[in-house]
């Protein structure tokens, strides 16, 4: 009862366009005020005490590492070696599309950077080499999917950190479902290209393919210093966050000269862009605590073992209801209102909390992608000014590969779990 | 001193503002005479973002100094996981202040944006109202812990409790004070606060041939 009221006011504030946090914040503090064993005091422990983690740390470090590398014009390294590897294919610049989203997403962790940077220059580039409008739009929000699931990963942060599972072992759940929609992706591009075989040469000329490599080299070093520092117990992943956004550092000053004042505005997009997630790690650090308090797990493993006791049909219902919660929500807060609920009914039904996860993770970006609130449809429109409706369009064929992945994630677990059980051996 | 460089700063990031196309509150109001409020929140803002970047420097650094202590030197140290964390929790509750006044808090726009001028106005107040009340509730309600907690030392720089839950109670008070000054600004102009969107900027730059 005092459950369903929370959550469906919490609803109600989330239409009238209440920021994310505030609607979580609001219930859960009148029901802490109406309630006569707590108080609000609580409600403030709770809630400060969810921001004081040693794990999340890593959530602003990833993110200053990925605007840096943006500063430090290390993405673009990397994107010049690609064209110059695949321009002798059939359908290369759909393969650049795909492996330049694969190796950005090892510096970053989500998707907004990877679509609003190869949708602006991939996009017209294809199109006017004759591939179809729409499959260049798709493909380009469809790759950027990879960087909010391979490591480093801000939803695999903060989904670690919410869950209590570790966030190495997470990152490296990720890493074989994020190849598996890369090779899936691969596999379209191929099938376009023996229907329209374009690979007119991008004139990269300045460069010969072992200079572009050597080049690119230190920058493919990042996702070494994390994998490699985490796996071989050198770092947590916390340092590993900082010792990767401090190679970035120094190369972007040795690259670019990087200066003072892109350096400010590396700090200030940081700040600002953890500042809208960490506000709601926090409210969601008392939401979980007062759903707890109000059996609300226990309600929810009982209905779901009431409807069905099958692990499968279990994880299908889970894929339904997150993706709808997509749809809805941005990931990362979508991630935050359904793990206090989800996760003790999956572990009921045998679970792993890795494996769970990845499926959420990957059924929260699928999101990204679809109308109404889908963030990666409008930054595509606004990059190439296509309409948000053509953008659509473009994404509906992608959303096959993109749900053969989750569903080949769900069903397999050991996509998600063979490489963090290595790691645990 | 110190003031003279938030000045700098301020005119500075007054002059970014102006160049791009990023929105901020003077840019909505547009044939509207700027508000004396105007000018006052961006001042605020600047500190707040200033302050902000501070304390991921204090984590970016004790983090890597973590790192070197730990190989390099062979001495762990004791109180650097401590500091950074109190930095994060600084850092969060003050950037969320910013991102309150520039409306950047994640929201749900799905019933909005199909509303008129008028609807989304009165939402968007409504919003305000909200977003004030819950954090003076919380600021209120959470005070006389703040307090209590006062005397307990953290575990291991010994500083009292109430420097971490202060940071809430200075956030959740900022956040209070933007939301009520975007509803007041709202009020005097009737034109709504314009949400920061340049996604064009956020993007990796990348380089074609030239004569793309």
């Amino acid at each position: 009862m005092i459950l369903g009221i929370l959550i469906i006011t919490m609803l109600a504030l989330l239409f009238l366009r209440v920021p994310v946090a505030i609607s979580m914040l609001l219930p859960c503090l009148l029901y802490a005020a109406w309630s006569p064993d707590i108080t609000l005091g609580v409600a403030l422990q709770q809630t400060v005490g969810s921001v004081d983690s040693f794990p999340l740390l890593a959530v602003p470090l990833f993110i200053m590492t990925g605007y840096l590398s943006n500063a430090g014009g290390l993405a673009d390294r990397l994107f010049r070696m690609l064209l110059l590897f695949f321009r002798k294919i059939p359908g290369s610049l759909g393969y650049v599309n795909v492996f330049s989203s694969l190796m950005f997403s090892w510096m970053s962790g989500a998707a907004i950077a990877d679509a609003a940077g190869l949708g602006s220059v991939l996009v017209p580039a294809m199109k006017k080499r004759g591939y179809d409008e729409k499959f260049a739009l798709g493909l380009t929000g469809a790759s950027s999917l990879i960087g909010p699931i391979m490591p480093p990963s801000i939803p695999a942060s903060v989904y670690a950190v919410s869950a209590g599972v570790s966030v190495g072992a997470l990152f490296f759940a990720g890493v074989l479902p994020a190849l598996v929609l890369t090779s899936i992706l691969c596999i379209f591009v191929y099938r376009d290209a023996r229907k329209n075989p374009i690979c007119e040469e991008v004139s990269v000329t300045e460069f010969s393919v072992s200079e572009a490599i050597t080049s690119a080299f230190p920058v493919l070093l990042t996702p070494v210093i994390i994998l490699g520092g985490i796996l071989l117990g050198i770092f947590t992943p916390t340092e590993a966050a900082a010792a990767a956004a401090m190679w970035v550092l120094i190369l972007s000053i040795f690259y670019e000269s990087l200066s003072f004042k892109a350096f400010r505005e590396v700090l200030i997009k940081t700040t600002t862009t953890t500042g809208s997630i960490m506000l709601i790690v926090a409210a969601a650090g008392l939401f979980g605590w007062v759903i707890a308090r109000e059996q609300g797990p226990q309600a929810v493993t009982e209905a779901m073992l009431q409807f069905t006791d099958n692990p499968i049909v279990f994880l299908l219902l889970i894929n339904v209801i997150l993706l709808v919660t997509g749809m809805i929500l941005e990931p990362v807060a979508g991630l935050l209102i359904t793990v206090p609920v989800l996760l003790p009914a999956a572990i009921e039904f045998g679970i792993d909390p890795l494996h769970l996860g990845i499926v959420m993770i990957l059924n929260l970006v699928l999101g990204l992608l679809t109308p109404p609130v889908g963030l990666v449809l409008y930054v595509l429109s606004s990059v190439t000014g296509s309409s948000v409706q053509t953008v659509t369009r473009g994404m509906v064929p992608f959303l096959i590969p993109l749900l053969i992945t989750l569903l080949a994630v769900t069903f397999i677990p050991a996509f998600s779990l063979w490489l963090p059980s290595l790691l645990e051996r | 001193m110190i003031t003279d460089n938030e000045t700098v700063t301020l005119k500075s990031e007054k002059n970014e503002s102006s160049n791009d196309s990023g929105p901020t509150e003077i840019d909505g109001s547009g044939n509207t005479p700027a508000l004396p409020l105007a000018n006052f929140v961006r001042w605020v803002v600047g500190l707040e973002k200033m302050i902000a970047g501070l304390f991921l420097l204090i984590i970016f650094s004790t983090m890597a100094a973590q790192v070197l202590a730990r190989y390099v030197f062979g001495a762990p140290f004791q109180w650097s996981e401590e500091v950074a964390r109190l930095a994060l929790i600084w850092m969060t509750f003050i950037s969320a202040a910013f991102v309150m006044a520039e409306r950047r808090h994640i929201m749900v726009d799905m019933i909005s944006s199909r509303l008129g001028d008028k609807g989304k106005l009165f939402i968007e107040c409504l919003s305000y109202v909200v977003v004030t009340a819950t954090c003076l509730l919380l600021l209120i309600g959470g005070a006389n812990f703040v307090w209590y907690v006062g005397k307990v030392g953290s575990a291991a720089l010994g500083v009292p409790k109430s420097l971490w839950y202060g940071a809430g109670m200075v956030g959740l008070f900022l956040i209070a004070a933007h939301s009520l000054l975007n509803l007041l600004q709202v009020l005097i102009t009737g034109k709504p606060i314009p949400v920061e969107t340049n996604t064009s900027e956020e993007g990796f730059q990348l380089e074609l041939e030239a004569s793309e």
